[in-house]
């Protein structure tokens, strides 16, 4: 399968005159969690757009494996780079399966049926997700951090060394907060995919994270291991509020209150 | 998925029962053995009326169903709106228009009518389109600007109607979705279009299906959403155009046999759009079949039934649509 890179280059956007991302420049570290913080309004979710082609850079690059991602077919992308996003909807009689089998459609010409490789790989990623009792049943019926696993299997059967996950936590309760952020650095220890997601909380960033980038106004505030960058001037100059933190041995704890 | 099959059955056994029913009802009532005798042992003047009447006007009913049917199936995944119907949206009325001035000016094109009504009908939904896009179709202003395209294009139909004193009787079929004195002509335009139409809509089945996720989700599955959009919208207008050209205006359809299908099939385009076509078949000869018998010698047109039937149906689909889709 290989390696993926990801290489973002002097990136500009604007919505309008609203500038929203200024000369961002990073690489993605290959085999590791990155994740992307920031405040309401710094641009993180517009790079995120950028970054799985729902938007095209104005000024910049984005580079897979070398090559400029404007000029990659969508469906070629599909099949190198997954990705799960914030809101997801589907008709409500839709089953597990069904929906983790639609991750095999980059590989599928236009009446290709999935063979024996793609249902391998459905159930492969179902297994990982640890949805596949659930497969029968109508995603719509699940719990919200069922659904989640579901969405993220999905993203997996695209057999991708790629994945990015804008904000995968939100609007589950605590313990399927944790339980998703525990497997997706599973997958990432285990089977080697680099992911690149976006988190609000900084104590699940720190946590579950080996990369931090930290965006403040559409410019990169901060880059590097979370233990190493996170202190309360950084806090304050991203977040705008001022936030003791403890260390306590090796790991790093951010007073949210 | 035996429900599935059993429901694809019935309905087919349905259609057929109902299709020798239909043909056997009227002003001329045979017994099922003296139709097969006439079609295929002996002359019988009865039966070859039938034939030359009543028939091809059955065959059309089925075929503008079907059309209509799937028609709204596909529009309701483009526009991921269970509430999307041709005839809701003005896409009809659109058809019907050109339709209308070409059956008026240039009558001996008549067999392209449907192409011009296509012309038409993309107009009407380019425009609602067009006009109820603002970062996304949002239910509500789609209904609102369809209303007023449907509007706009159904009241040009009536003032040319008017203006012509009524007396083109090509012009007031059209109108008012009027099924009546069609011949095996009118079957023999029609079909070329159901059938591309229809062709079309079946090989983009498992596309509707990736469309009625977010856009974002399609997209990162590989599917070009707004080429995606466009080949469905394509089908979709191709054969609710083709339709109305032949049949007029017939508003509903593609609302109510997309949703009763939902409920006995499932979501999953590859079942909904062929039972679609086999409900809308079946529902449009119903209504032409009941307005023609029910109060005889006079009728009621399939167009007017189906409004009777769907406007409370809309009611119900709209105040059901907040809540979820499928």
């Amino acid at each position: 399968m290989g390696t993926v890179n990801m290489e973002v280059k002097n990136l500009s956007f604007a919505y309008g005159a609203n500038r929203v991302l200024e000369d961002v420049s990073f690489t993605i570290a290959e085999g590791k969690v990155t994740t992307i913080l920031g405040a309401n309004g710094s641009g993180k979710s517009t790079l995120f757009y950028l970054m799985t082609k729902n938007l095209a850079a104005e000024g910049g690059e984005i580079l897979l494996d070398g090559k400029n991602i404007d000029g990659i077919r969508l469906r070629d992308f599909a099949r190198r780079v997954s990705m799960v996003g914030q809101t997801n909807t589907v008709p409500g009689d839709v089953s597990a399966e069904r929906l983790v089998s639609y991750g095999r459609t980059p590989f599928l010409g236009f009446m290709q049926r999935p063979g024996a490789e793609d249902e391998r790989l459905i159930d492969r990623a179902m297994e990982i997700m640890d949805v596949a009792q659930y497969r029968e049943k109508a995603v719509s019926t699940l719990s919200g951090g069922q659904r989640q696993r579901v969405w993220i299997a999905m993203a997996l059967a695209q057999n991708t060394k790629l994945l990015l996950l804008d904000e995968p936590t939100t609007y589950l309760d605590i313990r399927y907060q944790i339980e998703i952020l525990r497997m997706i650095r599973k997958l990432n220890r285990e089977f080697g995919i680099t992911v690149v997601m976006v988190l609000h909380d900084m104590n699940q960033a720190i946590r579950y994270s080996d990369e931090i980038l930290g965006l403040k106004d559409g410019r990169v505030a901060a880059r590097g291991r979370p233990q190493e960058i996170f202190t309360p001037e950084l806090i304050e100059d991203i977040y705008g509020v001022r936030l003791e933190t403890i260390n306590k041995g090796e790991e790093i704890f951010v007073l949210q209150v | 998925m035996r429900r599935r099959v059993l429901c694809f059955v019935l309905l087919s056994a349905l259609l057929v029962a109902l299709f020798f029913l239909s043909v056997s009802l009227g002003s001329l009532k045979v017994t099922p053995a003296a139709l097969f005798r006439g079609f295929f042992v002996a002359y019988d003047p009865d039966v070859a009326t039938i034939y030359d009447l009543r028939l091809p006007r059955i065959v059309i009913a089925m075929l503008a169903g079907a059309a209509l049917a799937v028609s709204g199936a596909l529009m309701q995944a483009v526009m991921k709106n269970p509430i999307a119907d041709p005839g809701v949206i003005g896409v009809s009325s659109g058809a019907a228009f050109t339709a209308v001035v070409v059956t008026a000016f240039a009558p001996s094109l008549y067999f392209f009518t449907p192409v011009f009504a296509f012309a038409g009908g993309l107009v009407a939904f380019l425009l609602v389109y067009g006009l109820a896009w603002d970062a996304g179709l949002n239910p509500l202003r789609l209904i609102l600007v369809g209303v007023a395209v449907n509007a706009m294009f159904a009241g040009l139909s009536e003032a040319f109607n008017s203006a012509g004193g009524g007396n083109l009787a090509g012009v007031a079929a059209i109108v008012n979705g009027n099924i009546t004195m069609k011949t095996w002509d009118d079957a023999g335009t029609l079909l070329p279009y159901v059938f591309v139409g229809l062709a079309l809509a079946f090989l983009l089945a498992r596309r509707c299906d990736l469309l009625m996720l977010e856009d974002r989700t399609a997209r990162s599955l590989g599917v070009d959403v707004n080429r995606s959009r466009l080949f469905v919208s394509f089908a979709a207008v191709l054969l609710a155009s083709g339709s109305t050209a032949i049949v007029g205006v017939i508003g509903f359809l593609g609302l109510i046999a997309p949703h009763i299908a939902r409920i006995l099939v499932g979501s999953g385009h590859r079942a909904l759009l062929p039972f679609s076509m086999l409900l809308g078949a079946f529902i449009l000869l119903l209504a032409d079949t009941l307005g023609r018998t029910a109060f005889a010698p006079y009728e009621i047109s399939a167009g007017i039934l189906m409004a009777v039937i769907g406007g409370p149906f809309f009611v119900f689909l709209l105040k059901r649509s907040g809540k979820n889709y499928g």
